[in-house]
C-alpha cells in the first residue's frame, strides 16, 4: 500500500477498514437515536460535502458552514457523520490501537495510508476518521457539549484536509478577504493581526472567505475557497470595527478572543471562491499609519507554511509544496498594521487594485 | 590509497524543504522546528539535495570569482553548517550503497558572490506537537481530553 504524507504504512489495513465500519455503524445508530434528519449539503471548494450531526454537535459544528449550504441533492463527494456518545447513548467501540500509537500531530500510527486517515485531537478529545475510497468520514467525541472552541470555530480540519489534499487543495492557516473579483491571503501566526485585518476589511465592504483557515489551490491558477464562516476577535477590537460593532454577540464571560458566527452578524459578507491575487504578511507595527512593502517568497512561505502544517493533522510535504507554488506565483507583501483602523481596508483594497491586472 | 568522502542526504520524509533564490526554508516535521538558511547556505542546501559531497561544495564556492576569504574560510563555514544541519537532524549520512544515485551531478549552482551561510532556527511550532505520551485512558480505551475530570462523566 502506498504511503501518504504525514502517515505511515498501514500494517493493519484490514483492521482500519473493520474499525471504520464499526465506527460508522455506531454513528448511524447514534444519529437514529437522536432523530437526525438526512443531513445538510455544503459547497466546499466546489465539492459537495454532506454533514450529519446530532444533539449538541449540530449547533457546535455545523454552524461554521452555514454560509456554504446548498440545496439538498442525491449526489455528494464526501459524507461526514458527526456524533457523540453522551447525547446519543451509543459508545464508540474501543480503539484497535494502543496508547503508544498516537503520533505527535495526532495521527494514529498504522492507520494512515492511501485509503484511510485516522487522527485523534488530544486537546479536544475528538477522533477523526476518513475513508477516501468510499468518501465517508467520522468525527466523534465523547461529549459534544464539551467541544472546545477551536473545534467549534473550525470543525473537521483533519478530515477536510485529508480528503481535499488528494484533490489538489490544502487547508491553510490564514485569513482571506476579497474585492473586485480577487482575494488576498493574510498569513501569519496567531497575534499577527490577520483576523483583525480581515474583519476590518469585511466591515468596510470587502467579502469574507476566512479568518483562520482557508482552502487553497495552485492549479490551474491560484484560488482561495471559504471553509468556515467564523471569526475570532478581541472584544476591544470588535468595538472599533465599522459594520461589526454592536452586531456581533460576544460572551463577556469568555476570556481571550470571542468566536463570532458571521452569518448572523453580516449575512451578506461571504464569497465562496475567488482567484487569489496576493499574499500579505500582517504585523502589528504600532504606528498610526498602515504601510506595505514587498516581501520575498521565502518570507511569505515561512509565515504561511509552519502553522498550516502543524495545526492540521496529516499536513506535510504536499501542503508545503502547494503553498510554495503559491508564494512563487503571487506577489507577497509585508503589511505593517497601524492603529488607525480606517486606513487598513484602503491599503488592502489597494493591493487588489494594483495586482488585479496580473 | 582509498579516499573516503562523507556524503549526506536530506533527512526525508521527516524533513521537507523549498529552495528560493536566496533562502532555503526547511521544516523538521518530527521536532516542529523550522529553519531559514540564507547567504550561500541556500546554494549549499541545493547541492546537498543533489548529492554533492561537502568537499566539492567547498571547492565550488571557493572557486574562481567565489569567496573573498579563500578556500580555508569557506571550508570552515561549510563544515560548520554541516555540523549544524546534522545536529538538527536535517541531514543524515548516506549509507555506502546509496551513493550511486547522487553521483555524477557534482556542480553547485553558483548564483551570487559567496556569503557566509546563516541557519536561523524557529521553535514556535513545538507547542503544537504532542510531546508527552498519552497516559490516561477511559474505560473504553480512549484518551481523556486534557483537563477532563473523571467525576464529571455521565
Amino acid at each position: 500500500m502506498r504511503e501518504r504524507e504525514g502517515g505511515v504504512g498501514c500494517h493493519r489495513a484490514s483492521g482500519a477498514e473493520a474499525f471504520f465500519e464499526l465506527a460508522w455503524e455506531g454513528g448511524c445508530r447514534a444519529l437514529a437515536a437522536l432523530g437526525v434528519m438526512p443531513g445538510r449539503l455544503y459547497d466546499i471548494g466546489g465539492f459537495r460535502v454532506r454533514m450529519r450531526a446530532g444533539g449538541p454537535m449540530v449547533g457546535h459544528l455545523l454552524g461554521a458552514f452555514g454560509h456554504l449550504e446548498i440545496s439538498p441533492a442525491e449526489s455528494r463527494d464526501l459524507d461526514i457523520l458527526a456524533w457523540d456518545s453522551v447525547s446519543s447513548g451509543v459508545p464508540m467501540p474501543s480503539p484497535p490501537w494502543g496508547r503508544d500509537d498516537y503520533g505527535q500531530r495526532g495521527e494514529i500510527r498504522g492507520f494512515n495510508d492511501a485509503r484511510f486517515m485516522a487522527a485523534f485531537d488530544q486537546v479536544g478529545g475528538a477522533l477523526n476518521l476518513l475513508d477516501r475510497a468510499s468518501g465517508r468520514a467520522i468525527f466523534w467525541t465523547r461529549d459534544g457539549a464539551r467541544l472546545p472552541e477551536h473545534e467549534r470555530g473550525a470543525p473537521f480540519r483533519a478530515i477536510l484536509n485529508g480528503w481535499l489534499g488528494g484533490r489538489g487543495c490544502a487547508l491553510a492557516h490564514g485569513a482571506a478577504v476579497g474585492a473586485g473579483g480577487g482575494a488576498v491571503l493574510l498569513a501569519g501566526m496567531g497575534g499577527s493581526g490577520k483576523s483583525t485585518t480581515a474583519l476590518i476589511c469585511v466591515g468596510g465592504g470587502m467579502s469574507f472567505l476566512g479568518d483562520d483557515y482557508c482552502l487553497l489551490r495552485a492549479d490551474p491558477s491560484p484560488e482561495v475557497s471559504s471553509v468556515y464562516g467564523t471569526a475570532k476577535v478581541a472584544p476591544a477590537d470588535l468595538a472599533r470595527m465599522p459594520g461589526l460593532a454592536g452586531r456581533a454577540a460576544v460572551d463577556p464571560g469568555v476570556p481571550g478572543k470571542a468566536l463570532i458566527f458571521l452569518a448572523d452578524a453580516l449575512p451578506g459578507c461571504f464569497a465562496r471562491r475567488l482567484p487569489l491575487r496576493a499574499v500579505l504578511r500582517p504585523v502589528v507595527a504600532g504606528g498610526r499609519e498602515t504601510s506595505l512593502r514587498a516581501a520575498d517568497a521565502a518570507e511569505a512561505l515561512r509565515a504561511l507554511a509552519p502553522s498550516s502544517i502543524f495545526q492540521v493533522s496529516g499536513s506535510g510535504g504536499g501542503t508545503f509544496d502547494l503553498l510554495a507554488g503559491l508564494v512563487r506565483a503571487l506577489p507577497c507583501y509585508h503589511l505593517a498594521l497601524g492603529t488607525d483602523f480606517s486606513r487598513i481596508g484602503e491599503v488592502v483594497r489597494g493591493v487588489l487594485s494594483g495586482v488585479s491586472g496580473r | 590509497m582509498v579516499h573516503i568522502v562523507a556524503r549526506f542526504r536530506v533527512n526525508s520524509p521527516a524533513v521537507i524543504h523549498q529552495t528560493f533564490e536566496s533562502e532555503a526554508v526547511i521544516v523538521n516535521l518530527e521536532t516542529g522546528d523550522y529553519f531559514s538558511l540564507r547567504g550561500s547556505g541556500a546554494e549549499v542546501w541545493e547541492a546537498i539535495v543533489r548529492g554533492v559531497p561537502e568537499e566539492e561544495i567547498v571547492a565550488g564556492l571557493a572557486g574562481e570569482g567565489g569567496a573573498g576569504d579563500g578556500r580555508g574560510g569557506v571550508g570552515d563555514d561549510v563544515h560548520g553548517l554541516f555540523v549544524e544541519l546534522l545536529r538538527e537532524a536535517l541531514i543524515v549520512p548516506v549509507e555506502a550503497g546509496a551513493i550511486a544515485a547522487g553521483a555524477g551531478v557534482r556542480q553547485i549552482a553558483r548564483r551570487r558572490p559567496y556569503e557566509r551561510p546563516i541557519l536561523e532556527k524557529f521553535t514556535d511550532m513545538r507547542e503544537l506537537l504532542l510531546l508527552d505520551p498519552i497516559h490516561e485512558l477511559d474505560e473504553m480505551g480512549w484518551p481523556r481530553p486534557a483537563g477532563e475530570e473523571m467525576a464529571g462523566e455521565r
